[in-house]
């Protein structure tokens, strides 16, 4: 037996190992010993790297996934209860290759970059806890067992945004992504128990079950049903919590309070992908609604959209990226409303390099300005730093869509998908191609404040700029190569070249074969102008990025006109800030008012005044009854004398009466 | 041996009950107070012995042994008061049982 069980296990003790170690050391000035911290934490994740390969490898040389190995037995669910279980098939193969694999050099990165910092061992810690976290997500055989990695990853992320916790503004923002999460997290959880319901109670929630019933014809037979539709939408909430989709958007933005690292593993690669992932693992469900799917385009497309404007009028660097990340997932969730479950995941594979590559690069370059993430106070670091500069040029050659870059293969696909997907699709492609030339403008427009335009940084700082340190620009350097090459799995516009595709069929080509079906009734009566087609789109998309990066020229070149940051002002202030005025106005006032009436009117006027009215009458009758209370002892026989007379009578009285 | 005439038993014992009633009472002496306490028991005591030789029969036995028991723990009780009595009269150098109004505050 194969030991998947390893491959959670690595990072987690390499957790263990540092969380005690840094509790340990908490007394101590300098902590432990940074080399063994960090080739510790650096070690685990790579090796769970390595067992993932080697499972990779069994299932590519045997053709099948790896059975399901149950660990234990877990909840009483299901005819024969459901135990912790791992599965390895194709698409875990697919997320864990990229999770481990980034997921190690951003722990190299880290080395370098939090090197200094007094919490270097507790955020190896933390970064290590997320891998085993993000792993058991991806690697669950279950509902319940993702939800545990599901939730792993929000309480890592919460952890990681607030890490320098001296800043209230970093644990506000904690704060909000746990918040945010959480209602995503609500969704997960009671679309889970509609599908079981939906399943009958003999369900057992495991992937495999959920594959095999929605596939035959007793699932097939639920298709629309206001039961799956609501497991549906309640599960794609989830999926908007955690991917960061209108209306859970606003907390990546502000998670970029974390360190870079953590905004380049956690905010951008990774965990922001769990809900693309959670679609394709539940695509057999999802296929079966069409409404939630219309609802998943739409949603993705405003999304892009909102990403991308919002991108355009922001001075920090970070949030930037955070923006583009926002929209890029946007474009993965268009793909999946549209059926393309295959080419979502092509683009949260590429953009998880790319993506990473531009987080950690900007990183580097926060770290050689010491900690300056303003656009204003950056220009002219090409030089400076070379081995950075031409790592993000590839991620922003990649994410623009320039030909042959990653970003371009994948987009387009996503862009032919949207075309070939009805009227409806049509429009969101038109919307789409809007935002990939938005993408360009506003990705060239970091690339020119940081690196083309005259420098602006302040003279004393200038004198101590430096290239990253090996452990930092060496990742950065891989990442931004494979972000190049990483297109290179799946290319649209020749046929033979979609090995992406043809790995990923066994997972989802029975929920894809049911949408195609849906939009072309007649499977024999295919697009056969499929080549034309796909060179007619790629063109689009590249005349986008060409457009953008003349626009983005044009504008930028000369670098941003006041060079002093001043505060951000009319619509680049409200924008970003809309939505959460919109939070405020629809969702935090109306609780607000419902507390205070239920602080006010209920608890202190209702519930307050009868209980105090209870104590009012027991102690107005005390009163009453102390003044009978003579103090005198005299006076206190004589009445219990009296007393007794009284029952003594009252005793006697029927046997007087019959006497009488 | 002339047999007393148990209503004369009862109605002493109801004399000497009331006595001590009116004694606890209408003294403002605490001694007097416990002399009360005491004259009642004792009251009692006779009623119950007088009962029992009208009733004689088995269950008579405990109306004889009753007496016993009280007079034993009222024996007790006089010497917890008389202690009680004489701390309270150290403290306030007074016999007057109406001087002890506080407790009902």
């Amino acid at each position: 037996m194969y030991p998947l069980w390893l491959i959670p296990v690595l990072p987690l003790l390499g957790f263990a190992v540092n969380g005690l170690l840094s509790l340990g050391s908490a007394g101590s000035r300098r902590g432990p010993s940074r080399g063994f911290v960090a080739a510790f934490a650096v070690a685990m994740p790579f090796l769970s790297f390595l067992v993932t390969v080697g499972a990779t490898a069994l299932i590519w040389n045997s053709g099948q996934a790896i059975p399901a190995q149950r660990l234990w037995e877990w909840l009483p669910l299901g005819v024969d209860g459901l135990a912790f279980g791992l599965q390895f098939d194709r698409l875990t193969a697919l997320m864990l290759l990229f999770i481990t694999g980034i997921g190690t050099l951003i722990h190299l990165y880290s080395v370098g970059y939090m090197r200094e910092d007094r919490g270097f061992a507790r955020f190896m810690a933390y970064l290590n806890l997320f891998m085993a976290s993000m792993i058991i997500l991806v690697l669950g055989d279950s509902l319940p067992v993702t939800f545990l990695g599901w939730e792993g990853v929000g309480l890592c992320s919460y952890l990681l945004i607030g890490f320098w916790h001296q800043d209230h503004a970093n644990n506000d923002a904690a704060r909000k992504a746990f918040v945010i999460n959480r209602i995503g997290d609500l969704g997960f959880l009671l679309g889970a128990f509609c599908l079981w319901v939906a399943m009958g109670s003999e369900a057992s929630l495991r992937y495999s079950d959920i594959a095999v019933f929605f596939q035959g014809d007793a699932g097939r037979a639920l298709a629309g049903t206001p039961l799956i539709v609501a497991a549906c939408a309640l599960i794609f909430l989830g999926c908007t919590g955690k991917s960061a989709q209108l209306p859970l958007v606003t907390w990546l933005p502000d998670a970029m309070a974390g360190p870079t690292p953590v905004s380049a593993l956690i905010h951008a690669a990774t965990m922001v992908t769990s809900g693309i992932y959670l679609l394709a693992r539940l695509s057999d469900v999802f296929v079966l609604s069409p409404q939630v799917m219309t609802a998943i385009t739409l949603i993705g497309c405003a999304t892009a959209l909102y990403g991308a404007i919002a991108g355009m009028v922001q001075w920090d660097i970070k949030k930037v990226l955070a923006y583009s990340t926002v929209s890029q997932l946007g474009f993965m969730f268009m793909a999946v409303g549209v059926g393309a479950f295959d080419v979502a995941l092509y683009h949260v594979f590429t953009h998880a390099f790319f993506k990473a590559t531009l987080f950690l690069g900007a990183g580097s370059v926060i770290h050689a300005l010491h900690h300056e993430q303003d656009m204003r106070r950056m220009g002219g670091l090409a030089k400076a730093m070379p081995v950075t500069y031409s790592s993000m040029w590839f991620g922003w050659f990649a994410i623009i869509g320039l030909p042959l870059g990653s970003g371009f293969m994948s987009k387009d696909l996503i862009l032919e998908r949207l075309w070939v997907a009805g009227p409806l699709g049509q429009g969101i492609f038109l919307i789409a191609l809007l935002t990939a030339l938005l993408t360009a403008i506003y990705m060239s427009r970091l690339m020119y404040y940081v690196f083309w335009s005259p420098s602006r940084v302040p003279a004393e700082t200038r004198a101590h700029l430096h290239e990253a340190p090996f452990v930092m620009a060496a990742p950065v350097l891989v990442l931004g190569f494979a972000s190049m090459v990483a297109g290179s799995v799946w290319f649209g516009l020749i046929e033979r070249l979609n090995g992406f595709e043809v790995w990923l069929k066994p997972v989802l080509s029975a929920a894809q074969n049911v949408v195609a079906s849906a939009h072309l009734p007649d499977p024999a009566a295919a697009p056969h102008d499929h080549g034309s087609l796909a060179w007619v789109v790629a063109l689009c998309g590249v005349t986008a990025a060409v457009l953008g990066w003349i626009i983005a020229r044009l504008l930028f070149k000369r670098g941003p006109k006041q060079s002093e940051p001043a505060p951000l002002a009319g619509f680049a202030a409200t924008w970003t800030n809309g939505l959460d005025r919109i939070y405020d106005l629809l969702i935090v006032r109306p609780l607000q008012a419902l507390a205070w009436v239920v602080a006010r009117v209920i608890d202190q006027a209702l519930l307050t005044g009868v209980l105090k009215g209870i104590g009012e009458i027991a102690g107005f009758l005390g009163e009453g009854y102390a003044t009978c209370q003579r103090s005198r002892l005299r006076v206190s026989v004589a009445l219990s004398l009296i007393g007794v007379v009284a029952v003594t009578a009252y005793l006697l009285m029927p046997v007087l009466s019959k006497a009488a | 041996m002339n047999a007393i005439d148990p209503n004369l038993v009862q109605i002493l014992a109801a004399v000497l009950f009331t006595l001590g009633l009116a004694v606890a009472a209408t003294r403002r002496n605490i001694f007097f107070l416990l002399m009360g306490v005491e004259l009642m028991l004792n009251a009692v005591n006779l009623s119950f012995v007088g009962f029992a030789r009208t009733f004689a029969g088995q269950g008579s036995l405990l109306g004889h042994l009753s007496p016993l028991f009280i007079i034993a723990i009222a024996a007790a009780a006089a010497c917890v008061g008389l202690a009680m009595v004489i701390c309270i009269v150290r403290n306030r150098d007074s016999l007057d049982s109406d001087a002890y109004a506080e407790m009902k505050e």
